[in-house]
Order: structure tokens, then C-alpha cells, then sequence
């Protein structure tokens, strides 16, 4: 009998832990009965830890849509994903990437049959972006001060700088409610911008804000002037829209999103 | 010959210890963390570490490197590494003896090589290639095992001792991987211990296991195993004070009951190289 090559070990290995078709009959016939397993318990070893690690790794990463779901629906969501989209990156932080996309196109492909519940896509998103926030680089945030040194006729011009641990999510449902603890049953289909950030101590939110500010916000990440991100609230009359934009800065200045002016 | 520095008694530090990094009371002679989980680009985890960095020296230890896999080595893991090595300057940094991806795609599990001519040249090749790139030793752990492969030519041990020479890396010799594999697979422990190279062990791993009735499982969920214990006695006996490190990954202890564990690490070296000298 000729010895396998490491080669065709290895890749027999991955089929047996993370295939869809179980053991081929090459590896097995290369792994040997052990004192207390047999070669097929000895794999099953694997096979089981490959799976309950990676899963208990994307119920931390999705803790809201793994509690929603339940445990067996989230674990055979998790089995099909993996099959999908296995891991690709040394890191397992990276390992849950794909999951709103995953949900989202299963859903669209077996709307019937999938037990997903309308709301999963969106509600992955934003625990995702919620992942990226905490672990995004760090930049230190400029206080109001620094505005306050700038002189009137300069402010149209201003351009500002968002921290990197920002983001903006326009859902088609109001997923925030339901990472406050809403009851799914409760929820109802409703377009919602949500902002997601870390602060100085390390802290990671996500808010619910109206389309005015969400409008506004989109503008400032893009780095437009701040006359374009006053547009935001053009519809509003002089006086309204110059408060609002001026509160809605403030609110920036005071979540610690804004890393720099120019 | 490996030239480490002799840091005494560690534990590995996980986020659940973050607050006593932060308020400083989080004591250890060393610390130990997981390379990968500091592969980011920024928060609240580099920041912790740079704390941890400053109360006492760290390890780096990886499980993602993939050594014994045939896909080719991973630059931009080696990069990230290598950043981690410039901002934090580890006293030493480790892997395993064993392979964790295939075809691009990481099982983020240490799986068991094949105890052949060819994984020989194959991982000790590798190992030099990433030595050579970061400038510097590394230390590979042997890993637990729930199976062995028919083709297999020689011992773990002698593998394992073999890579060490071919390599010229250390070894981070895990206690309990040992006991866990002489039970799963049936050798004598003391056999392994005594065939390794002295000169090569840099580091030991203490952790604790599950018994799965058929199996043991190494789940760094439980204290130090007896059966541990005795076999760290024997690996004083045999290589002499070696840095050790209490790991502990589930069910986690109060940070006090670690160090309580890796005072009795403490403890027992010492009775151990009194003996040894008294003997001499």
C-alpha cells in the first residue's frame, strides 16, 4: 500500500470536519483505531469541535439573531453558512463577514421553506457593523472647542473627518429596537437609519436618527462642506434648519465622531 | 541551543481579565496571549494590551500559523505578526506543531500531522521560512490528539524532537497534550518527556482537561490535572527551570485562583530544583 501524501491527508481532513459528504473512504482508510476511539470516533472528534467552536464564535458575534432564532435554527443556519462561506481569513474575528448577505440571498431563494424571519438580514447588519466598531482603528475625536476657535465666515467651507469606528445603516426594519430588547413579535417593517460608533472609552452604540440627520451624517463621512451637510435640513424654514444642524453637530462633537476639521 | 529569558511563572490573559489589567492588579511574573485576537486594527484589546505589556513581559502565542499545512505560508498573517512583535516586543513568540488550513480555508483547529519523513521536511522547511523571515526563534507546541494516522512512521516524540533539530527552533512543551495523547493514544508519557532534546525546550504549557468517557479532551476548562502535576515534577527533573504558563480558556477562575495555580507551578520548581541541587 502506497502512503498517502500530506497533501491529500490534509485535504481529506478538511472534508471530514467541514464537508457536506462526511468521511471519504482514502482518509479513513488512513487514520488508525486508536486504544479508546476507533478511527471514525476519532474524526467525529474533530468534525464536532470544528463545528460547536465556530458556532459558539458566531453566537458572540450575533448574540441578538442567535437568541431570536433559537438554538437549532441557529445552528443549522450557521452548518449551511459555513458550507458557504468557510473561514478564509487566520483570524476568526473575520469568520462571520458574510453572514447578513448569506441570510439575505437565502431568503430570497427559499422564501417558503426558510424559517429566517424578515428582520434577520437587517438585524445582522447592524450586529456586524457593531463587531467593526469595536475593533476599528483608533482616532482620538476633537472636542467643541476646537469649533469654537474658527471663525464664522469659515464655517460653509469646514470639511470634516469621521473617526474610523462610524457607521451608517439604512434598514428596512427597526433592528435597534430590538438589540434594546423589543419583542421580535412586536416589530414592524419601517425604514430606519441607525448609527453605529465607538467613544473614547472604548464603548461601542448604535442609535436610531431621523433621515434629516442620517441625511446630514452621510454628507460628513463623504467630506463635504458643512454648508452641503446644512442642506440636509433645507426643507426646514432658515432659522429651524440652522438650529437642527447646529444641534446636530453638537450631538457629533458629543458621541466623539468627528476626528477632525479642516 | 535556545536562549530564552527566564520569565518564572505566567498566565495566559484573556478579555475576561481585562479589568484587572486596567487597574492594575493583575500581577504575573509573565503574560501569555493569543496572537490572532490581537490582529486588529485598533480598540480597546491593543490598548489593554499596551497596559499588560507595561505590568510584565508577554508571549505571543499563535494557533493560525499553520506550519504543517501545504498551503503556501500566509504573508499577510506574517506581516500582521510582525507588527505585533514591533509594538509590543514579546519575550519570545510560538505556534504549533500541526496544520490549520487547507485550501485557503482555516479550520481554526490545531489538526495532527502525519508522523512521516515528509511532514518532517515539510514542517521543519516551514518553520525555518518564517524564522527567517521574523529574525528570530520560535518556540512550536506539541498538540493534543484524538487520532493517529496508519502511514505514520515514527513517535510524536521523536517528530516532534526531529522538527526542533531540523528547524533549529525550541519547543513549548504542553504538559497536558502529553498526558491527553498518552491516555488517547496509549504511550507513556515519560517516554516523550525523555526523549526530548533539553536543550531545545523553551516554555511549558499546564492546562486542565475533560474526560468525554471514551476520550480525554483537552478543554482548558478545568484546573491542573494530578496527573499534570506529576508530569511537571518529571519535566523539572529533566530540563530544569523553565518559564510555565497556566492556560485557561473556558470556565475561567478568578484571576487570583490563576495565579494560585501558577504559584503551585512555582512552588513545585522550586521543591523540585532544591532536590536536584541538594542530589548533586
Amino acid at each position: 500500500m502506497i502512503a498517502p501524501r500530506l497533501r491529500d491527508i490534509q485535504a481529506g481532513f478538511w472534508g471530514a470536519i467541514a464537508g457536506a459528504s462526511g468521511i471519504d473512504r482514502d482518509f479513513a482508510a488512513a487514520v488508525a483505531p486508536g486504544p479508546r476511539l476507533d478511527s471514525g470516533g476519532g474524526v467525529a472528534v474533530y468534525a464536532q469541535a470544528y463545528a460547536s467552536r465556530l458556532r459558539d464564535v458566531l453566537r458572540k458575534d450575533f448574540p441578538i439573531s442567535a437568541k431570536l432564532l433559537g438554538d437549532d435554527p441557529f445552528a443549522e443556519l450557521v452548518r449551511d453558512y459555513l458550507l458557504t462561506f468557510p473561514s478564509e481569513h487566520p483570524s476568526v474575528r473575520h469568520l462571520g463577514r458574510a453572514m447578513a448577505e448569506f441570510i439575505d440571498r437565502r431568503r430570497r431563494e427559499s422564501p417558503e421553506s426558510s424559517r429566517l424571519p424578515p428582520y434577520l438580514p437587517d438585524l445582522a447588519r447592524l450586529e456586524w457593523a457593531m463587531n467593526d466598531a469595536f475593533d476599528a482603528p483608533d482616532a482620538a475625536s476633537i472636542g467643541v472647542d476646537v469649533l469654537g476657535r474658527i471663525a464664522p465666515e469659515r464655517w460653509p467651507e469646514l470639511r470634516f473627518t469621521a473617526i474610523p469606528a462610524l457607521t451608517l445603516l439604512e434598514c428596512r426594519w427597526p433592528v435597534n429596537e430590538l438589540c434594546s430588547g423589543a419583542e421580535a413579535s412586536g416589530v414592524r417593517p419601517l425604514l430606519t437609519h441607525i448609527r453605529i460608533w465607538r467613544d473614547r472609552d472604548y464603548q461601542v452604540f448604535q442609535a436610531p436618527i431621523d433621515p434629516r440627520e442620517a441625511e446630514a451624517l452621510k454628507q460628513m463621512i463623504a467630506h463635504a462642506p458643512f454648508a452641503m451637510i446644512c442642506e440636509a435640513y433645507g426643507d426646514l424654514p432658515t432659522q429651524e434648519a440652522a438650529r437642527q444642524a447646529s444641534a446636530t453637530l453638537a450631538r457629533w462633537l458629543r458621541s466623539d465622531i468627528i476626528a477632525r476639521v479642516d | 541551543m535556545i536562549s530564552l529569558p527566564q520569565l518564572g511563572h505566567g498566565v495566559g490573559l484573556r478579555a475576561e481579565h481585562f479589568s484587572r489589567i486596567l487597574d492594575g492588579t493583575a500581577r504575573a511574573d509573565w503574560f501569555e496571549v493569543i496572537s490572532e485576537n490581537y490582529m486588529i486594527r485598533g480598540g480597546r484589546p491593543l490598548k489593554i494590551l499596551e497596559k499588560a505589556r507595561e505590568l510584565a513581559p508577554i508571549a505571543l502565542h499563535g494557533v493560525s500559523m499553520n506550519l504543517g499545512g501545504v498551503d503556501p505560508l500566509h504573508a499577510d498573517y506574517l506581516s500582521e505578526l510582525e507588527c505585533l512583535i514591533r509594538r509590543f516586543e514579546p519575550a519570545w513568540i510560538s505556534d504549533h506543531l500541526c496544520f490549520s488550513a487547507v485550501g485557503g480555508h482555516f479550520a481554526h483547529d490545531l489538526l495532527p500531522l502525519p508522523f512521516t519523513e515528509e511532514a518532517l521536511v515539510h514542517v521543519s522547511d516551514r518553520i525555518r521560512r518564517v524564522q527567517d523571515r521574523l529574525r528570530r526563534c520560535i518556540l512550536i507546541e506539541n498538540v493534543s490528539s484524538y487520532l493517529a494516522y496508519q502511514h505514520s512512521t515514527i513517535s510524536e516524540w521523536a517528530f516532534l524532537s526531529a522538527v526542533a533539530e531540523r528547524a533549529d527552533c525550541g519547543i513549548l512543551l504542553d504538559l497536558n497534550n502529553i498526558y491527553v495523547n498518552s491516555v488517547n493514544l496509549g504511550f507513556d508519557p515519560l517516554e516523550y518527556l525523555g526523549a526530548i532534546p533539553r536543550a531545545r525546550v523553551g516554555q511549558f504549557h499546564l492546562a486542565g482537561h475533560s474526560d468525554a468517557g471514551t476520550h480525554l479532551l483537552d478543554t482548558h476548562d478545568h484546573p491542573v490535572a494530578s496527573q499534570v502535576w506529576n508530569l511537571y515534577r518529571e519535566a523539572i527533573r529533566r530540563f530544569g527551570a523553565i518559564p510555565s504558563l497556566i492556560e485557561r480558556d473556558d470556565n475561567l477562575p478568578s484571576f487570583e485562583e490563576l495565579i494560585a495555580e501558577s504559584d503551585q507551578a512555582r512552588a513545585i520548581a522550586s521543591e523540585v530544583l532544591s532536590d536536584r541541587t541538594a542530589a548533586a
